[in-house]
């Protein structure tokens, strides 16, 4: 059957430790996202995100490896030096299918190496290694190295960049051209033990229960999805695409969220703006979508991406609307090892700080205009090399202490955390309830519902949501069931390895608890009911909720939004006036704690932790 | 089973990487890249993603290349036959394939090369690029 063990590795002793995974763990929590929250809430308590206490945990997810959907995918968990409280980070690419392979399902890595280190990975093998050698390299050219200096093409490497090094708050883990573990500063505390990288190469069969059948199911299933309209076309726009229905829906908004979106000028950033770079699609590994596209920049070299964030954070928000830029930006951002959201969240902050005269040209050495595709460019290396203006935006949301307070009210953020993927939360409400409750702060993926933006019919939602869900975007009805419902499925989904893109995200009619149950009971030869399958999403986001209580960040009064959210409304589009009314906003809270089984001040009631039999 | 020629064309590959899982799968009753038939390398330099298989060659060098006769063509089918009996890792076979598509695993101690899964390639219904597929 699938290897699982777990590896602890201590960096400051040098010892390595390896033991099975216990079946009661991966039951009740799956694997990835969920086991390592597990881990964080029962084994280590809250320290210094950058202190050599702070454990950094690798999980492959349950079914990480096999045919799936999108079963390339693991998480990466600590406490967040970018938000000062929870951090996760899911990652695709190849690296967790290989670790699987080397026989290890989740690293658990502590301490601080005296000297750069890397962690080589072979069969049930795990090696502290020298780096110094690679230390300063970026992240293309690291694992180029190390594909070298080992003689194997095959080997996966997550690695981190000059920013990871430097301790820049979000610097990100990449593995590929461009896969990152991006969010929550995972590279700053990777590199705040010296770990410059982790190299696998597995050789082992990942066995399963019904290997014929498996390989037939899966054959059905992957040629269904196929022909699905919605996975065609993300498969050849990719996730720009969704550019266009934000712009015309009214909640693509620029200028740090002080304008409203981008009418007509905004087509220069539409999907097909990526035609003349594009050389066509990849994917990770075992995907369905093949959303990312494969690029090429004249006179630049190639790449992978860029993914709608850049679109919205860069093109939109800092409305530089010239995807050749957008394209380089996120070719130097993967290359130095840095998150895009809350890069570009982080720089249209200090563009509006200059716009508003709170810094000046001292500062920043250039003037910040919007639409300055060149002045961005400038400030990410400044922020990667933490020089001048780049040093001080390289804090992240903890800038605010080296700059004058009235910056406060600008900066972006929710929990601490700048604000995630997918702007627009004042117009689309179920957006917005969810960057204010999302466990890791401001980070919408935790639970995007998205579906209410696609004008289905009402009766589709409610047979969907199990509850009335209005279908008008702008409305706050049944919103608390819908972001606790998508909370839950994304729970599953990432503990399981898989992709949101290839769950109810962009369709409702997408693979979930049915088609997972049917591939684990193929995997592993468990029957886990759909009701399992959920309750298992119920326990990890609820132990999530404990573990922000224990941060203490976990109280209803965390759960907000910027400021601006609640008093500035959009100024123009078809969206202008919306903002989000605090009555509704509590009366959400109201209801969303209430079906989670949290009590009214947000924290997991006893009967509801006893129910879920968290620890 | 009858001769099944099959195309690679790197363009269109996304280096999802199912052919090798499916081809796995088939022979080997478990995910193992290591131990596929097929194979994707990455050039990142270029960013593309290129199929390796067997192209079933007439006069196949690698065949040629066996000094200890141990890989043969069938005749009807063009699939290259190993007998792992005689074969002793020279890796003269896998430096003449011109496709790159004859491999050795030092840790399956194995020579892996498509044998076309005895008439339905396991790989081709998971290539919906068309990345690998029938020649015409």
């Amino acid at each position: 059957m699938l290897h699982h063990k777990i590896a602890y590795i201590d960096l400051s002793t040098g010892v390595v430790g390896a033991e099975p995974l216990p079946r009661e763990w991966r039951r009740r929590y799956l694997g990835a996202r969920g086991i390592n929250m597990f881990l964080l809430h029962s084994r280590y308590p809250p320290v210094d995100p950058l202190s050599p206490q702070n454990p950094l945990i690798f999980g492959c997810g349950l079914l990480t490896g096999l045919p799936g959907f999108g079963s390339g995918r693991m998480n990466v968990t600590a406490y967040s030096p970018a938000s000062g409280n929870l951090g996760d980070s899911n990652v695709g690419g190849h690296f967790g299918p290989e670790l699987r392979f080397a026989g290890y399902d989740q690293l658990v890595v502590t301490g601080r190496s005296p000297n750069p280190a890397y962690l080589l990975i072979t069969d049930n093998k795990i090696e502290i290694r020298d780096a110094s050698h690679l230390w300063g390299m970026n992240t293309l050219e690291t694992q180029q190295a190390l594909r070298r200096e080992l003689r194997h093409d095959g080997l996966r490497v997550l690695t981190i960049g000059p920013a990871g090094e430097r301790g820049v708050r979000m610097a990100s883990i990449i593995t590929g051209p461009k896969d990152a573990a991006g969010r929550f500063g995972m590279g700053a505390v990777m590199g705040s033990k010296n770990l410059k990288a982790i190299a696998v190469k597995g050789t082992q069969d990942l066995t399963v229960a019904h290997p014929r059948e498996l390989l037939a199911h899966s054959r059905e299933q992957y040629q269904a999805l196929w022909k699905r309209k919605w996975i065609q076309t993300l498969g050849h726009l990719g996730t720009p695409l969704l550019v266009a229905p934000a712009n015309e829906g009214g909640w693509l908004l620029s200028r740090n969220d002080q304008s409203g979106p981008l009418g007509e000028r905004g087509r220069a950033i539409y999907a097909d703006s990526m035609e003349p770079f594009s050389l066509g699609m990849a994917s990770c590994f075992g995907c369905t979508v093949h959303c990312r596209h494969r690029h090429r920049v004249k006179g630049g070299p190639h790449g992978e991406g860029p993914e709608y964030s850049v679109f919205a954070w860069m093109g939109a928000n800092l409305e530089v609307l010239d995807t050749e830029y957008i394209i380089r930006a996120s070719d130097l951002l993967n290359d130095y090892g840095m998150d895009v959201m809350d890069t570009m969240v982080v720089i249209a902050f200090a563009f509006e700080l200059y716009q508003r005269g709170i810094i000046s040209r001292s500062l920043t050495g250039t003037p910040l205009e919007w639409g300055d595709g060149e002045a961005v460019l400038t400030l990410i290396h400044q922020m990667a090399h933490r020089e001048g203006l780049g040093d001080i935006l390289a804090e992240g949301s903890y800038c605010l202490n080296r700059l004058p307070p009235e910056a406060e009210p600008y900066l972006m953020r929710v929990r601490n955390a700048l604000l995630g993927p997918a702007p627009g939360g004042r117009v689309v409400k179920s957006f917005g309830m969810g960057h204010a409750v999302a466990t890791i702060g401001g980070h919408l993926h935790r639970n995007r519902p998205g579906v209410d933006v696609l004008h289905l019919p009402p009766q589709v939602l409610e047979d969907l949501y199990g509850g009335s869900v209005s279908n008008d975007y702008r409305s706050y009805e049944g919103k608390a069931r819908m972001v606790w419902w998508h909370e839950l499925l994304y729970a599953v989904c990432d503990s399981l390895g898989f992709c949101r893109f290839q769950t109810v995200f962009n369709s409702p009619n997408a693979p979930q608890y049915p088609e997972y149950r049917e591939m684990i009971r193929l995997a592993l030869d468990w029957d886990m009911s759909v009701e399992e399958l959920r309750e298992c999403g119920e326990r990890i986001c609820t132990t999530e909720r404990l573990l922000l209580g224990r941060i203490g960040v976990g109280g209803r009064e965390h759960d907000t939004l910027p400021r601006r959210w609640f008093e500035e409304p959009v100024s123009e589009g078809p969206c202008k006036g919306e903002l989000i009314e605090r009555p509704q906003f509590e009366k959400f809270l109201d209801e969303y704690y209430a079906i989670h089984g949290w009590d009214p001040d947000g924290y997991p009631t006893p009967e509801t932790v006893a129910r879920l039999g968290i620890e | 089973m009858n001769r099944i020629e099959l195309q690679t064309n790197a363009p269109l590959c996304t280096g999802c990487r199912l052919c090798e899982v499916a081809c796995s799968l088939f022979h080997r009753d478990a995910v193992n890249p290591e131990g596929a038939r097929v194979w994707i390398a990455e050039d990142w330099d270029s960013s593309l993603y290129q199929p390796h298989i067997c192209q079933l060659c007439d006069d196949p060098d690698c065949v040629l290349a066996c000094p200890l006769e141990a890989l043969s063509q069938d005749p009807d089918t063009g699939v290259i036959r190993v007998d792992a009996g005689l074969c002793n890792a020279c890796l003269a076979c896998v430096e003449a394939c011109p496709h790159n598509a004859i491999r050795w695993s030092e840790a399956l101690s194995e020579l892996l090369v498509c044998d076309r899964c005895g008439g339905e390639p396991a790989c081709l219904p998971f290539c919906h690029r068309g990345a690998l597929r029938p020649a015409p």
